[in-house]
């Protein structure tokens, strides 16, 4: 059973969590997965992992290395894409197949790339593609 | 009614875009965006904004900048931002004309209360913002005593001074300056004399407050 068939109110689109200690990401982020549903949470708090196996998102997007690192054993034991935006970085990371690829050309996390890259892991975990 | 115009001046888009993602869901703000001060002032060419916030290390050269040069142009209220700023950071907002300060990881409902407030006349700066500083002022106060106090003594002993406070001997000191161990020791006594200070090493102490200098590491070598 996936959380789409757990939610009471039918809505189909696929769940995604975003752990973030900076609030104002996840307003950019809501806004970019206009395809999703979108549950904000704080970041930062602890029990990453606990949250994920209640939630049971379809993708995590997280903006601390301490979510990052919480989630990534979440990530990999479930195969959900998992997204580290990295405000003091700049920088955008894909946790994929138990490693983490950084992503985009340098111009640092962006509402296109985030959506993109949610929505192409998305499509692919549903297809079952590598 | 009309809307109070907020330019967001930010180097990351996900942030613009996250603030413009809010302050559009409510009716009283119109929103502009910037990347980099040479953006700042295309916009501000065309319409100076009522509110600006400003990326404390907005491209090329620092949030302060910007704050000074809307100064010159527009009667613009600034508010400087960023993670984790410095007391010194928050002083330098300030005192280069900005008129709050706040931090990035706000909540929404925060920054829209910040805003509103801004409106109304108000200052936004956190708590603890707030109190760093007031701590950058008292260090502040700190420094212009002790640099008054310094005027007391000669250029010389100023020179004896400086190399104290880097950790130098006074055979060190004589060597760099020329003259006899003798001579340094006397003008170390009329140092702390005039300072009326107990020791060398409060003098040295005095030294770096008075100039902002960091304390010499205690493994590194004392000045050849």
């Amino acid at each position: 059973m996936n959380t789409t068939e757990l939610r009471p109110d039918g809505d189909r689109r696929p769940l995604v969590a975003v752990l973030c200690s900076v609030p104002l990401l996840a307003e950019a982020v809501s806004a970019a997965l206009e395809f999703a549903e979108v549950r904000p949470f704080s970041g930062g708090r602890g029990d990453t992992t606990g949250l994920l196996r209640w939630l049971r998102p379809d993708a995590v997007i997280v903006d601390s290395d301490r979510d990052a690192q919480e989630a990534a054993a979440f990530a990999q034991e479930h195969d959900l894409p998992l997204l580290h935006i990295s405000v003091r970085e700049r920088e955008l990371r894909l946790f994929h197949r138990g490693t983490w690829e950084f992503i985009g050309n340098g111009e640092g996390p962006t509402p296109e790339s985030i959506r993109n890259v949610v929505a192409g892991m998305l499509f692919a975990r549903e297809a079952g593609l590598p | 009614m009309r809307r109070t115009r907020i330019l967001v001046a930010d180097s990351l888009h996900i942030f613009r875009a996250g603030v413009k993602n809010l302050l559009e869901r409510e009716s009283d703000f119109a929103i502009v965006e910037a990347d980099s001060l040479d953006d700042v002032l295309r916009v501000v060419h065309q319409e100076c904004p009522d509110i600006a916030l400003i990326d404390l290390e907005l491209p090329p050269s620092g949030g302060v900048a910007v704050v000074q040069e809307l100064a010159q142009r527009c009667s613009t209220y600034t508010i400087v931002w960023s993670f984790e700023p410095s007391r010194d950071a928050v002083l330098a907002a300030v005192r280069s004309g900005a008129h709050g300060f706040l931090h990035k990881e706000i909540s929404p409902e925060g920054l829209v209360r910040a805003l509103r407030g801004v409106v109304q006349g108000e200052a936004p700066l956190s708590r603890d913002l707030a109190s760093l500083m007031i701590e950058a002022l008292h260090g502040l106060d700190e420094r212009t005593n002790a640099r008054e106090r310094a005027t007391v003594l000669s250029a010389r002993e100023r020179e004896v001074l400086d190399l104290v406070a880097q950790g130098a001997r006074n055979k060190q000191i004589a060597a760099v300056l020329t003259i006899s161990e003798f001579t340094v020791k006397r003008h170390v006594q009329n140092i702390l004399k005039k300072l009326e200070l107990p020791s060398r090493k409060a003098a040295a102490t005095f030294y770096r407050t008075a100039f902002g200098i960091e304390e010499a590491p205690a493994a590194a070598a004392p000045i050849a």
